[in-house]
């Protein structure tokens, strides 16, 4: 449905995206994370045409974005990071203005309002609302046209647990409708929990693909261990396995051998040894390091 | 898509209280700001001495009481004309003779035509400086004299604001009045640019973009909103001068509409390149007071250089005013400021839909203009061709504009040796400096050999421009002025090439400086001799 085929984007001398390469699947929930300045948000809008690329080539059902702009963009709903809307207006005006930009009608709106929560606030001035209001009504905004991709980037980032949780349950539904959804985030649970594959993006190239699982059994063959030591202890004979630490502990990536050898090495400091089963975030952590 | 954008901008602005606020804030302006204005041409006609008002005959009468002719025409009590042709003429001032008669034809003094009645004076002081003052003949012992040149002088300020004043009464009509309708149009035009802005800044323009038009629709929906609004204010008004009895024709939405083209244009590539509100609201002002004072100066020029006073959209009103108008001189008239606003939209259109200037970091100045440079001239050698040719305008523009605002504040002689001596050679050095940019940019390695070639292409167009010029004001100093535009070629490929080497010996401001006060010193050179 969606093809990047070697796609650079360069802003001057810096080089945001770097031959990119990825083909998201029709009915698919893509997950694209990745650390601040990885190049999410350039990728992002280059699938939606916001942006245009230095080389390569963007496929979206079947077509070239950059020469049939225009056709493949009323396939596509976008939601930016931040919601990016006129204040001015009502929620149910803004709703009806992009609808009618879109040459849809009205039909969708209440339905929409009603979706996102926002039913009794819809003649309100959206200069009013909260921002998980405008998130809200941003969502609805990106889908007013029933599209059949859909560009999430970051949809829950600065909302309280609630509204997450809201605005999770509802792209969670549109995946059920068979969309095509690409989902930019920075939450590896939110990725975990909606995405059917995940791409790890750092430094503006795919250092990894795959389902969830796939990309934990990644680390499976090092089982991730906990150890909590007595005092704090010197780990430098280990530290390329270690993922994080703590005041007298770590969290390390080790084979069998590597646990023998640190059971002999620090016998009676080690206070605790735990196998953990590993999360997106060691995976992340792994590959991006 | 476009139509549906339009709507909605006019609708939001339509229902802005600021914008109602501003219309009719501007609607009373313009109902009280009449009958003050009648009071200070009243005012004016009394105080004998000061015409500050545009006439809408073929001269402008600028100011009588600070006429160079004056201590002279004090000084003789009966002043003697001499009716010579311009040769003769440009000897006699030679000569320092106070005062001469330049004319090709022969006066006759025609009592029903006041206009043949007036004389024209050239008067020459230090630095080969003329003035120009017309008084009326009187016809003594069949020898044409000035009795009383003092008291003439002050009669002519007397006719001549009468003349204005009369004139505006008899066609109901007053260009100071209409000006008044140009506040709309700056007003419209800062609503573009919160149009632009405001969606670069809130983001909302990154949505539109992801609309399924092309970016240049929506630019073109925001221009046309803009031209909607103006157009809806300026026929209001001039609905509204129309029943003040102010307005005769309303004919003169024509240069109104091309005023609003050119100021519409400017911002939309002002908002478009600019980062941000901050850095769009300083351009805009340095720009809005650059283009008035060039539309106002070139029109003042309309007596002295018609095809010049051609270039400011303001021209036309003049003309459209005094009743003499063409279809040929509106066609003049109109080609500069739609060449000129077409250029800005189209540039414009190029920089909306690249993505540096939405997102991205956008290019440096010198970068921007030596990339379309190299992008026009494709090798280092036209690059550099190009960059001196296009530096011409640039200066040009920049000098004139300046030298309007310097008139206004030090007067002649000061602006003369200031401008002309020191800053034209500052402005025009910078200016050449892109073609040595744009071949460095192509690719180019020996950037004293560009620099030369800059000189060459910049002095083209400066000879060809100060040669039309001189034919056109002076024509007995063709010659000489010819000869002194070789030197001037030979002074610019000399600069270009000190620039060029500092370029490329990472001195570029030290020998843009060398050759800024070579240039300055040429220049003294030229005007002292």
């Amino acid at each position: 449905m969606i093809t990047f085929d070697r796609v650079t984007k360069k802003f001057g001398e810096i080089i945001a995206l770097n031959e990119f390469t990825i083909d998201i699947k029709k009915g698919e929930l893509f997950g694209l994370v990745g650390p601040n300045g990885a190049g999410k948000t350039t990728a992002i809008r280059l699938a939606c045409g916001i942006l245009h690329p230095t080389s390569g080539k963007i496929i979206v059902d079947g077509q070239d974005i950059d020469k049939n702009s225009s056709q493949v963009k009323r396939k596509i709903g976008y939601l930016p990071e931040e919601p990016n809307l006129y204040t001015r207006p009502t929620a149910r005006e803004l709703l009806e203005y992009f609808a009618d930009l879109y040459g849809k009608g009205n039909e969708r709106i209440d339905e929409l309002l009603e979706l996102v929560g926002l039913s009794e606030r819809a003649d309100t001035p959206v200069s009013t609302f909260s921002k998980g209001m405008r998130q809200r009504l941003a969502l609805a905004r990106s889908i007013v046209h029933d599209p059949e991709i859909m560009v999430f980037d970051e949809p829950t980032m600065g909302l309280d647990p609630a509204t997450s949780v809201k605005v999770r349950d509802f792209i969670a539904s549109l995946k059920k409708e068979e969309k095509t959804i690409i989902l930019c985030t920075h939450y590896m649970e939110e990725a975990d929990m909606l995405s059917d594959r995940i791409g790890f993006l750092n430094s503006g190239r795919i250092v990894s693909v795959g389902t969830p699982l796939e990309l934990k059994n990644m680390l499976k063959k090092d089982n991730i261990y906990e150890i909590i030591f007595t005092e704090p202890v010197d780990t430098s004979g280990i530290a390329a396995h270690i993922l994080s630490r703590e005041k007298n502990g770590i969290t390390a990536t080790l084979s069998p051998q590597l646990v023998e050898m640190v059971l002999q090495e620090y016998g009676k400091k080690v206070f605790s040894i735990r196998s953990l089963t590993p999360t997106l975030t060691d995976v992340f952590l792994k590959v991006t390091e | 898509m476009i139509g549906r954008i339009m709507r909605w901008e006019m609708k939001s602005i339509f229902s802005s209280k600021k914008f109602l606020f501003a219309f009719l804030f501007q609607f009373t302006l313009i109902i009280t700001f009449i009958p003050l204005l009648d009071t200070y041409m009243e005012s004016l006609e009394k105080n004998e001495f000061t015409s500050l008002t545009p006439g809408t005959q073929n001269f402008v009468p600028a100011a009588s009481s600070g006429s160079e002719l004056s201590p002279y025409l004090v000084q003789e009590k009966t002043f003697r004309l001499y009716m010579v042709g311009m040769q003769e003429g440009g000897r006699l001032l030679k000569k320092r003779i106070v005062a001469a008669h330049l004319t090709t034809k022969d006066i006759t003094l025609d009592s029903q035509n006041p206009k043949s009645e007036v004389a024209k004076f050239y008067i020459t002081r230090i630095l080969q400086k003329i003035s120009t003052m017309e008084i009326p003949l009187v016809t003594v012992d069949s020898e044409t004299r000035v009795r009383n040149p003092s008291e003439a002088v002050t009669q002519e300020a007397r006719i001549e604001i009468k003349k204005t004043t009369e004139l505006i009464r008899k066609n109901n009509i007053n260009v100071t009045t209409i000006l008044i309708l140009l506040l709309p149009l700056f007003v419209s035009s800062g609503l573009l640019l919160d149009l632009l802005m405001g969606e670069k800044e809130k983001r909302t323009a990154e949505i539109l973009l992801a609309l399924p038009t092309r970016p240049q629709g929506i630019l073109a929906s925001k221009i046309l909103s803009t031209f909607s609004i103006v157009f809806v204010q300026v026929v209001s008004y001039l609905v509204l001068l129309f029943f003040m009895g102010r307005v005769s024709s309303f004919f003169i939405l024509f240069p109104l509409f091309l005023t609003s083209m050119l100021l519409i244009s400017l911002t939309t590539f002002v908002a478009v390149y600019s980062r941000n509100y901050k850095e769009a609201g300083f351009v805009i002002t340095i720009l809005y007071v650059l283009l008035f004072s060039f539309m106002f100066g070139a029109t003042m020029m309309y007596a002295l250089a018609q095809r010049f006073a051609y270039l400011s959209p303001l021209t036309l009103l003049v003309m459209i005013e005094s009743g003499r108008i063409s279809a040929h001189e509106i066609l003049w008239a109109s080609a500069p400021t739609l060449i000129a606003s077409s250029f800005f939209f189209y540039l414009s259109s190029v920089m909306y839909v690249k993505d540096d200037f939405q997102f991205g970091p956008r290019p440096s100045n010198a970068t921007l203009l030596a990339r379309l440079f190299s992008a026009i001239g494709k090798s280092p050698s036209l690059s550099s061709l190009v960059g001196g040719f296009v530096a011409v305008p640039l200066s040009l523009l920049f000098e004139l504009s300046l030298s309007i605002i310097f008139l206004y504040i030090f007067g002649v002689e000061k602006t003369v040796l200031f401008i002309s001596i020191l800053t034209f050679a500052f402005i025009e050095e910078g200016f050449k400096s892109l073609g040595i940019v744009s071949a460095r940019m192509s690719g180019g390695k020996t950037l004293p050999l560009y620099g030369a070639l800059t000189g060459v292409s910049f002095s083209l167009p400066e000879n060809l421009l100060f040669v039309f010029a001189i034919h056109s004001l002076f024509p007995a100093y063709l010659w000489r002025i010819i000869l002194l535009r070789v030197s001037g070629t030979v002074l610019h490929i000399v600069c270009s090439t000190l620039v060029g080497w500092g370029m490329g010996k990472g001195k570029y401001y030290h020998t843009l400086a060398a050759a800024s006060l070579i240039h300055a010193a040429f220049n003294f050179i030229l005007v002292m001799t």
